[in-house]
């Protein structure tokens, strides 16, 4: 089995081209997140799941946008050091990523998050913006063992999808290709 | 691909404090082939020399670093998230140890 340490992880996830890419988006907005948060709340809900995120994957650190049900300080905090974040899997794999059981599972059962918080069971699915790019994921999180189903993606598709129409509205910068941006209000 | 945790027994799940080093590891990754001049306009921007250790030297280049540029900006908000997870679970494995 393949590893790899923080070091080499930090170092792929902060490729400059996707970290400029994601800096193009206002992702501080207050209104952004609350736009995000509604999107969460909205998977959870379709998915019967306590927990949703939306989330951009930075060099060091997941960073959640919006979210739906995040247990104590991770909520607070707005997010985990990538190491231990379950998107960054989602990120690496460039397409939907399942966990049934986090504890069980060979891949994940060492990472500390499933100590910390109650977590045993995940879905996510890639945010990729018009460059290409794959700035975050948008995911479930259960708290049993569970097997994701292709109609639990199809909802998760189509909650990122709405993800990345909301998204484009609060581009700031102009694209590097000279493509146009598109600016809130105008 | 399982991503092995930091060596490391003192701190809580592995997890180090990030340091004056690790921010400037990770503005030159983040900037590639600008890291070195960016590291420099931030140490300018938040006055420091880059050799500080303290915990308010950091903030300090936290602080510049979030109005630099966009781009350190997210770099400045990772450190943060970093420092915030730290700080939480510190916290909670030195109430376990006492009530231990």
């Amino acid at each position: 089995m393949n590893t790899i340490t923080p070091t080499e992880l930090f170092d792929r996830l902060g490729e400059p081209a996707r970290i400029h890419q994601i800096a193009r988006y206002d992702l501080f907005d207050p209104a952004l997140q609350a736009r995000l948060d509604a999107v969460a709340a909205r998977t959870a809900d379709l998915l019967h799941a306590p927990v949703s995120m939306v989330s951009v994957v930075l060099d060091s650190s997941q960073f959640i946008i919006g979210q739906h049900g995040v247990p104590g300080w991770i909520g607070e905090v707005q997010g985990t050091p990538a190491e231990w974040a379950l998107c960054t899997h989602t990120v690496l794999a460039g397409q939907p990523y399942c966990i049934t059981d986090g504890t069980a599972d060979p891949v994940h059962a060492a990472n500390p998050i499933f100590a910390i918080a109650p977590i045993r069971s995940y879905a996510g699915v890639p945010l990729t913006d018009d460059s290409g790019q794959i700035l975050g994921a948008h995911c479930v999180i259960d708290v049993t063992p569970r097997t994701f189903t292709e109609d639990d993606i199809t909802v998760l598709t189509a909650g990122a999808a709405e993800t990345m129409r909301i998204l484009a509205e609060h581009r700031t910068a102009p694209d590097p290709a000279g493509g146009p941006a598109h600016h809130p209000g105008r | 691909m399982p991503i092995t945790p930091e060596n490391s027994t003192a701190s809580p799940y592995g997890l180090n404090r990030p340091t004056m080093a690790d921010a400037r590891e990770a503005m030159h990754r983040v900037h590639g082939h600008t890291g070195r001049s960016s590291w420099e306009r931030l140490l300018h921007a938040a006055g420091l020399s880059g050799t500080e250790t303290g915990d308010d030297a950091l903030d300090r280049l936290l602080t510049a670093m979030a109005g630099l540029d966009p781009v350190s900006r997210l770099c400045a908000q990772a450190l943060r998230i970093r420092l915030s997870s730290h700080l939480h679970l510190s916290a909670a494995h030195a109430m376990t140890r006492s009530t231990a």
